[in-house]
Order: structure tokens, then C-alpha cells, then sequence
């Protein structure tokens, strides 16, 4: 099968229970707000929980996107393979996606947990986040693992909770700064939007190069 | 920002593009865009140059060390891919110890470790220190058959088969 190339790809991986729904649920309409028109496929185990939850959220709810643009994926099997080993199953619902609407800005794959060594096939992803919450514990920047030290950015989600969990936000800057060697991490609150601007900067600086100028009645269809 | 849409040449497979190479690094108008080994497949990146210039890259086709991706009369841009922790093995010996070389690849195969094969040196790369003593504790039975090298290179895996790493 050929590489897709055409609409750009951000992949979000990370381990159960950390945000990575979430997360999509904050930064897409930020995203749609600055113009870029984004479709969204939710790899799961045997579920299509996140995908329907992401289509009440953001179809229903919200009304930034259409239904029909939230696909779930059931991989039948750990999720990470589907996004790693053989992201065939991916890469054919793209190619469904870019014959459909090929003037799609941004394609978001998310990935169902797994552990710390998530990655994406480079065939698949143009952009990599890693996401963990502060609830596993202040140890986990330092534990290293491929999503951590490589990812395009980490982001270390529900510091609200660090107080109630006894983590220390500190320690996990001073150690994602010492294991990234410089590439970006931001601590972030889905609850309260903090840290979701960068996000989704740092996509656009990244892998959309552009900062789009369309009308709003445009942007939603 | 500067948008690359296309791959002009390679200078190592390429005389003219190596020549041209060598003039402009004389004149100090060649830039290198510096790239890990797992950015090269991917269709967008956005990089600085080591002289600053702000590229950003669409290709429908993976990126190889040695790329000339601009070359114009005051412009040079070349991708440089960063070199990296591998362990590497001479394998000479192995060569009449059929059972020990199958031994050898089912146990790099097994940690999912792309290779490169020069001559008579195999090569996989290493993400910590720590796998040093994990390759050699698994090679221990094996370990008299070859030479055991930590080295610092560009590593360039075999084409023509999907791998993956982890």
C-alpha cells in the first residue's frame, strides 16, 4: 500500500486513562477555531467507546465537525500494533478519508494504552505526541521509554490532580527536561483548558506550517 | 519559512550534485538540516538549518543522508542524519557456525532491532546504555564466535522490508 501523504497526520498515544481522548476533545476545537478542518480516528481494543464518546462531544455537543469524521477503529488486538508494527488497517481508512474529503487539514489517530514504548510508524504519523497523567506517579518522566525521550511532545496531563495524588509537578519538569534534551513537554489541564493553546501550536508550527484566515461560517460543516 | 516540496539529488549518488557540493562548502554556502534516523520517513517536518534557515518539508518520499533538498546559486541544503548509539559484530567467524549465526539473529530479531550489514559487520542500533550488558548476556553463549563493538554511527537499516523498533 502506498505512504499517505496528503492530509498531514498527528498521533496520539499513551498509556489507559491518561487524557488522550480528552485531550482531542480540547485541542480539535481550537483547532477548527483557527480554520483547520480535522477528521479523527479512535484506534480501540474491541470498543468504539472513545470514538462515540468524541462524537457525542464534539458532533452533538459542540457541533465542530461532523459525526462522520470521528471513526472508530476496533483492532481486535493491542491497539499500539495497529499503529506500529502494521499500520495497515490505519492507512486504509486513510486512504478512504483522502478520497472522500481530500481537502482535509489535519488527520489525529489516536491510539488505545499502552505502555511506555508507544510509537508511531513514521509511515503513519507526521507528528507524535506522548500523553501520561500526574495519577501514575512523579517517577514517570524519568522512566524513560520510546513515547517519552522521542515523542514530538510530551505532555504531562492532570496536574490538578498532583496535590491529591502526592506528585510532585517539579520533579517531572526537572526530569523531562534532563530526558528530552530539549524537545518540547507541557503540563496540562483538560478540565480547565491550561496548556491546550500549546498544544495545538506547536501542531500548526510543526507539521501544518500555516496559519489559516477562513471565514468561521466556513469552518463547520 | 522555506517550503520543499522536492528532493533535487543525493550527493552520494550523484557526481555533479558531490561536486557542487564541495564547491559551495568552500564558498561557506552549504547549510546541513540535521535529522534523526525516524524523521526520515515521515511526509512533513519542519527544521532549522545549522546556518538558521526555517525549512519545511512535504515529500511523498523518505528522506536518505545525503539528500540535496535546495541548490540554487547562493543556497545549499543538504540533509545530514544524526549519528547514533549501535552495537556492531564481526561476524567472520560466525560464517562456519551456521547454527550460532541463525542464533544470533533470532535474538536481535527478537528485541525487534532493525540491521545494516557492512561486509562482514552487522549493526543494530541501541536506545540506553543499559542494552550493552543486555546484548552481551544474551550473545554469552555465543560471544567466542565474534567481535562484540560499541559504536557511534549514521545507521542506514537494510532496505526493502518493513521493520520496526522498540
Amino acid at each position: 500500500m502506498s505512504k499517505n501523504r496528503k492530509i498531514p497526520k498527528v498521533g496520539i498515544g499513551g498509556p489507559v486513562g491518561s487524557g488522550k481522548t480528552r485531550l482531542i476533545e480540547r485541542i480539535v476545537p481550537v483547532l477548527i477555531e483557527k480554520g483547520y478542518r480535522c477528521c479523527i480516528i479512535s484506534n480501540d481494543v474491541i470498543s468504539k467507546e472513545d470514538a462515540e464518546r468524541m462524537q457525542r462531544v464534539l458532533s452533538t455537543e459542540l457541533k465542530v465537525m461532523p459525526e462522520n469524521m470521528i471513526i472508530g477503529i476496533a483492532t481486535g488486538g493491542c491497539p499500539h500494533t495497529a499503529i506500529r508494527e502494521d499500520p495497515t488497517i490505519n492507512l486504509a481508512v486513510i486512504d478512504e478519508i483522502e478520497k472522500k474529503d481530500p481537502s482535509l487539514d489535519l488527520i489525529i489517530i489516536e491510539s488505545g494504552g499502552d505502555n511506555v514504548m508507544t510509537t508511531f510508524s513514521p509511515a503513519l504519523a507526521d507528528y507524535f505526541i506522548y500523553i501520561v497523567d500526574v495519577a501514575g506517579g512523579d517517577k514517570y518522566p524519568r522512566k524513560g521509554g520510546l513515547g517519552i525521550e522521542s515523542s514530538d511532545l510530551l505532555v504531562i496531563n492532570k496536574i490538578d490532580l498532583a496535590s491529591h495524588v502526592g506528585a510532585d509537578i517539579s520533579i517531572m519538569k526537572r526530569d523531562a527536561q534532563k530526558i528530552r534534551e530539549g524537545k518540547p513537554f507541557v503540563f496540562v489541564n483538560c478540565q480547565t483548558g491550561e496548556g491546550i493553546e500549546y498544544v495545538a501550536e506547536n501542531i500548526i508550527k510543526s507539521i501544518l506550517f500555516d496559519k489559516k484566515t477562513i471565514a468561521k461560517k466556513d469552518r463547520i460543516r | 519559512m522555506l517550503t520543499i516540496t522536492t528532493i533535487v539529488g543525493n550527493i552520494f549518488h550523484d557526481k555533479e550534485l558531490m561536486n557542487k557540493f564541495k564547491q559551495m562548502e568552500s564558498q561557506k554556502k552549504c547549510e546541513r538540516m540535521k535529522i534523526l534516523r525516524h524523521e526520515l520517513e515521515r511526509g512533513r517536518i519542519r527544521k532549522t538549518t545549522d546556518l538558521g534557515t526555517d525549512i519545511g518539508l512535504i515529500l511523498n518520499s523518505q528522506l536518505y543522508h545525503g539528500d540535496v533538498i535546495m541548490a540554487d546559486q547562493e543556497k545549499f541544503v543538504i540533509v545530514e542524519q544524526l549519528p547514533e548509539k549501535v552495537i556492531s559484530i564481526k561476524i567472520k567467524n560466525l560464517k562456519d557456525n551456521p547454527v550460532n549465526l541463525v542464533t544470533l539473529g533470532h535474538i536481535i530479531g527478537n528485541r525487534h532491532k532493525p540491521i545494516m550489514i557492512n561486509d562482514d559487520t552487522l549493526s543494530f542500533p541501541i536506545h540506553v546504555d543499559s542494552e550493552v550488558e543486555v546484548f552481551k548476556k544474551l550473545f554469552s553463549g555465543i560471544m567466542h564466535d565474534f567481535e562484540f563493538m560499541v559504536e557511534e554511527q549514521i545507521f542506514q537499516p537494510q532496505r526493502g522490508m518493513y521493520i520496526h523498533e522498540h
